[in-house]
Parts: structure tokens; C-alpha cells; sequence
């Protein structure tokens, strides 16, 4: 592991404080899952928006029909 | 495998249905939804897919994937810091040119320079310089 150093407004420290008291863990350990969590996430979401680009491109392209 | 490469010939090979890889093509991205991978290429690699997707398949077909691509669902590379002199030098020490691109080296120093070990790619002398090609045979 890192150390590593960030800046975070009051509201969010004790927000932070408050949810890692009440999941029976550390504070550093909270922000580690909250951050695992969402990078999971934008991982997922960068792989379907991939995924989707490509299949995509095996369709027959659209016609433009003039009206 | 969390970072891909797409490589022209794979490119050419979903758009054209009529490709001998199409369906391997196919059945490999649809496999990728149950990894998590990023999927990038490089504007060099979207030219030259465009201009055989135009040749082969019609310029319908390749208006549809500029479209697709500049949607942004695939990470484009555009700045290289692999310069000419590498380029010539790698391509240089190759046997097979017949096989090889030009492009081809300049592709996998561009990957080799973001970390990315992983190519989709149908042009199987790409697995001599150093990178790992998929899907495998």
C-alpha cells in the first residue's frame, strides 16, 4: 500500500467518520472500499461501453430515408 | 487481461460480415463483458480499418464505424512518443515483411509505451514482437 495525502471538506470527514462507526471499521479502511467499489464500477462501465461499441459495428448501418 | 488493444484487423473483421474471422470476432467481444477491460486503439488504427472497411464493405459501412468509434466507447491514443527511429529500427529487424506493417511496429510501441500487453488483432506476426494476441487460436 500507499500512503497518500487528500483534502476533504468537514461535511465529508464526518460523513465518512459517521458510516465507518457504523460498518465496525476504520475510517481509511471505509474510503479504501468506497474507492474499490467505484472504480469497479467505472471499470464495468468502460468495458460495456466498449463491448457495446464493437458489437454495435456488426449491424447493418442505418439508411437515410429522404422525406 | 484489463487494458485491450483493438488492432485494425479486428475492426475490419466485425464490420465486414463476410470476413473469414467475423465470427470469431464476434464471439470474442461478447465474451469480454464478463472481464472487466478497457479497450483502446489509436488513430492510426481507425485510418487504415476505415479505408479497407470503405474497400471491402462500402462507405455506409465505414461512415457507421467513424460514428461508432468517435462515440467514445473505445479509448483513442492519439500522442506517440514512439518516433520514427524506433519504428524503423524494430521493423528493420524483421524477417517477414511481407507479413508485417509498418503500422503493425508503430502499433505495438504505442502499446508497449502505455503498458498495454493485449491486442485484438487477425494478423498473427504481431505475436513476434512481443505482445499478446487474442482472441488465441
Amino acid at each position: 500500500m500507499r500512503r497518500t495525502q487528500i483534502f476533504l471538506s468537514d461535511d465529508m470527514h464526518d460523513q465518512l467518520k459517521l458510516q465507518a462507526r457504523h460498518a465496525g471499521t476504520t475510517t481509511s479502511e471505509h474510503i479504501r472500499q468506497l474507492l474499490s467499489d467505484a472504480l469497479t464500477k467505472e471499470k464495468r462501465i468502460q468495458t460495456e461501453q466498449g463491448v457495446r461499441t464493437l458489437l454495435e459495428m456488426m449491424e447493418d448501418p442505418v439508411e437515410e430515408t429522404e422525406e | 487481461m484489463t487494458e485491450l488493444f483493438i488492432h485494425s484487423s479486428a475492426f475490419v473483421a466485425l464490420n465486414d460480415n463476410h470476413h473469414v474471422q467475423h465470427f470469431t470476432a464476434s464471439e470474442f467481444v461478447q465474451s469480454l463483458l464478463s472481464d472487466s477491460v478497457t479497450m483502446f486503439t489509436s488513430l492510426d488504427e481507425v485510418v487504415h480499418a476505415a479505408t479497407t472497411i470503405k474497400n471491402q464493405v462500402g462507405e455506409a459501412k465505414e461512415q457507421q464505424f467513424l460514428s461508432l468509434v468517435y462515440s467514445g466507447g473505445i479509448r483513442l491514443l492519439y500522442d506517440s512518443k514512439a518516433n520514427l527511429q524506433e519504428i524503423i529500427e524494430m521493423y528493420s529487424s524483421f524477417d517477414q515483411k511481407d507479413y508485417l506493417q509498418v503500422s503493425d511496429v508503430q502499433c505495438v510501441l504505442l502499446m508497449k509505451q502505455y503498458g498495454i500487453k493485449h491486442v485484438m488483432s487477425f494478423n498473427t506476426t504481431i505475436n513476434s514482437l512481443g505482445v499478446i494476441v487474442v482472441p488465441k487460436k
